[in-house]
């Protein structure tokens, strides 16, 4: 099994740091925040104030011919957009960026080799719509296309189709978790001689039909303050903000790789609580066994870890349950690895964030810097001893993990290294 | 484009022999239906916001329809309809001036699920149902517009499904 080496030659953003690999690794660097006030729904007052939007998108209703998209994108609103959900727009293009980066076009993608894998909630805001229409018209006529541009599923539909995939073809849902587990999955299937490259995304939308429910749960800040609403790990903090977005990995075997890989993924593991539907072990119980599976399967012992990029959303109950997770595999007698939530920048992406935060992960170890946990003034008292930096900084990285944590209490766990 | 030339020239003069079958049925069909109304329970602002996104002459044809219904202008309308679902690459703009014989499948690429988002706009636009096994039936260009003008001339308009 370990005969093979899984490397990354690409990755594509469209994120609220940015839409291109340069702009979000500048903005990692330098600790700027992607977050703004917005009205969500106007003229109600919502209670949540602050998005992580995807700037130069705006999706007014669900008819495709009303969206505007960015002069960048490689869409625009006269192509065939009508089984496309918004997140599927981002999707396209962030594809695009990884492929272009990996030196690959679409006439690579159609060998039975190649294959997709991706993660998203589907389309609350379309899906809503759809059924509407269909509830008005007494469930006897509905858009044909209802179904495919709406349910979870939707990306991996649309981009196989799109690019003509003929390898594996398949959605992850484990919400908070899924593109980890679409990422390690992917690794799974390169290992295994399966497939020699594959092609992993995550996206969400970022509108009122997928950020408010998650208010019902109690789980989004309504602190106004686009500065200092997400402050993961911060005993002062009080929910997530919510973003959407795209990001795309290209996964090849090292034997097929066209361009001098980003990083190798070098193992993964998965573990889940069995204790709540929505809410973590309290003492991160499953998160703590899917980093040791992780770092088992990376044959690689917890002091080489330099960098967490921890799942920490800035809730009160996941931040801590992490925490300690962290402590049990990261013994603080011994040097601590640099623990890190991008979320504090980026905020919450959902189904987008495990993979998002692996292109972050990756990043550092390409760049060689660590980010900072942006608001963490005083760290809940569960981190003691442990090592959160508050600023970003220039430091060679050899190895780093990636947290994921979704409902039902599922984790994940990946190990990156160099190349 | 070369395809439809090539589809032009093969079928030149099965075309013609069409065309003037066609124009002559048309022509006699047209006297039928003159009195005939279309859409009547639509608004031009309503029809405008049907067809929101599609190019001017496929709602200027359905305004038309809507202003003096005709067989001629019933498939004019019918067919930038179908236009617009036509796969990307197509001469989505000519449709009208294909022959009449083409298949829908085979010649225009129209695959079911378009055909399907075809017979949904129409049903919306002309609040009428139309079945599986109608679209089923439907295989060229002639067949879709003999479907139309027999089934929304007969049943257009009437309430429901539509509240």
């Amino acid at each position: 099994m370990k005969s093979r080496a899984v490397v990354i030659t690409g990755m594509g953003f469209v994120t609220s740091l940015g839409h291109s690999t340069e702009e979000v690794t500048d903005r990692l660097k330098q600790g700027r925040h992607g977050f703004s006030r917005v009205d969500l729904r106007e003229g109600l007052n919502l209670p949540i104030k602050v998005v992580g939007p995807v700037r130069g998108y705006a999706f007014p209703s669900p008819d495709p011919s009303d969206w505007r998209l960015p002069e960048e994108s490689v869409l625009t609103p006269e192509d065939d957009l009508a089984s496309l959900p918004p997140h599927g727009i981002y999707a396209v293009d962030a594809l695009e960026q990884a492929l272009a980066q990996a030196g690959l076009t679409k006439d690579d993608l159609s060998d039975p080799v190649t294959g997709l894998y991706a993660a998203s909630g589907g389309s609350p805001f379309l899906l809503r719509h759809h059924l509407s229409r269909y509830e008005e018209r007494q469930w006897r006529r509905g858009h044909p296309m209802g179904i495919v541009r709406s349910i979870a599923g939707t990306l991996n539909f649309n981009l196989a189709a799109r690019y003509g995939i003929r390898g594996a073809n398949c959605g992850f849902v484990s919400a908070c978790a899924s593109s980890s587990h679409a990422l390690g999955h992917a690794y799974d299937e390169i290992m295994l001689s399966r497939q020699d490259r594959m092609l992993v995304m995550g996206a969400e939308e970022c509108l009122v039909e997928n950020v408010i429910p998650f208010d019902a749960m109690r789980a989004l800040t309504s602190n106004p303050d686009p500065e200092t609403a997400c402050r993961p790990f911060d005993q002062s903090r009080d929910g997530f903000v919510v973003t959407g977005g795209a990001v795309a990995l290209i996964l090849e075997s090292a034997s097929i790789a066209r361009r001098p890989p980003l990083a190798r993924l070098r193992g993964w593991g998965q573990a889940s609580d069995g204790y709540h539907v929505a809410g973590p072990h309290p003492d991160g119980a499953g998160l703590s066994m899917a980093i040791e599976r992780a770092l088992r399967s990376a044959e690689t012992e917890p002091r080489e870890i330099a960098y967490v990029n921890a799942h920490a959303t800035s809730t009160i109950a996941g931040d801590r349950a992490e925490a300690l997770a962290l402590r049990q595999v990261f013994d603080p007698r011994h040097a601590s690895p640099a623990i890190v939530s991008t979320k504090g920048l980026t905020g919450h992406g959902l189904s987008l964030s495990g993979i998002m935060e692996a292109a972050f992960t990756i990043l550092s170890l390409q760049h060689n810097f660590l980010p900072g946990n942006r608001n963490l003034i005083e760290p809940d008292s569960a981190c003691a001893d442990m090592h959160f930096p508050t600023e970003a900084k220039e430091q060679p990285v050899a190895s780093a993990i990636n947290n994921s944590s979704g409902f039902g209490g599922s984790n994940v766990c990946h190990v990156f290294t160099q190349p | 484009m070369d395809r439809w030339k090539r589809c032009v020239a093969k079928n030149y003069r099965l075309a013609l022999a069409t065309f003037l079958t066609n124009f002559c049925r048309t022509a006699s069909r047209q006297a039928v239906s003159m009195d005939r109304e279309l859409l009547q329970h639509l608004s031009k602002d309503e029809i405008r916001q049907e067809l929101r996104g599609f190019p001017s002459t496929a709602v200027e044809a359905v305004l038309q329809l809507q202003q003096k219904a005709s067989t001629a202008r019933l498939q004019n309308a019918v067919l930038q309809i179908l236009a617009f679902y036509l796969p990307r690459g197509a001469d989505r703009g000519n449709l009208s001036a294909t022959p009449l014989t083409s298949r829908l499948r085979e010649d225009l690429g129209v695959d079911s699920l378009t055909l399907s988002e075809a017979a949904f706009k129409m049903e919306e636009l002309f609040n009428v149902r139309i079945e599986n096994a109608e679209l089923a039936n439907i295989q060229t260009v002639a067949d879709l517009t003999a479907f139309a003008e027999a089934k929304l001339f007969r049943e257009s308009g009437k309430p429901s499904p539509r509240p």
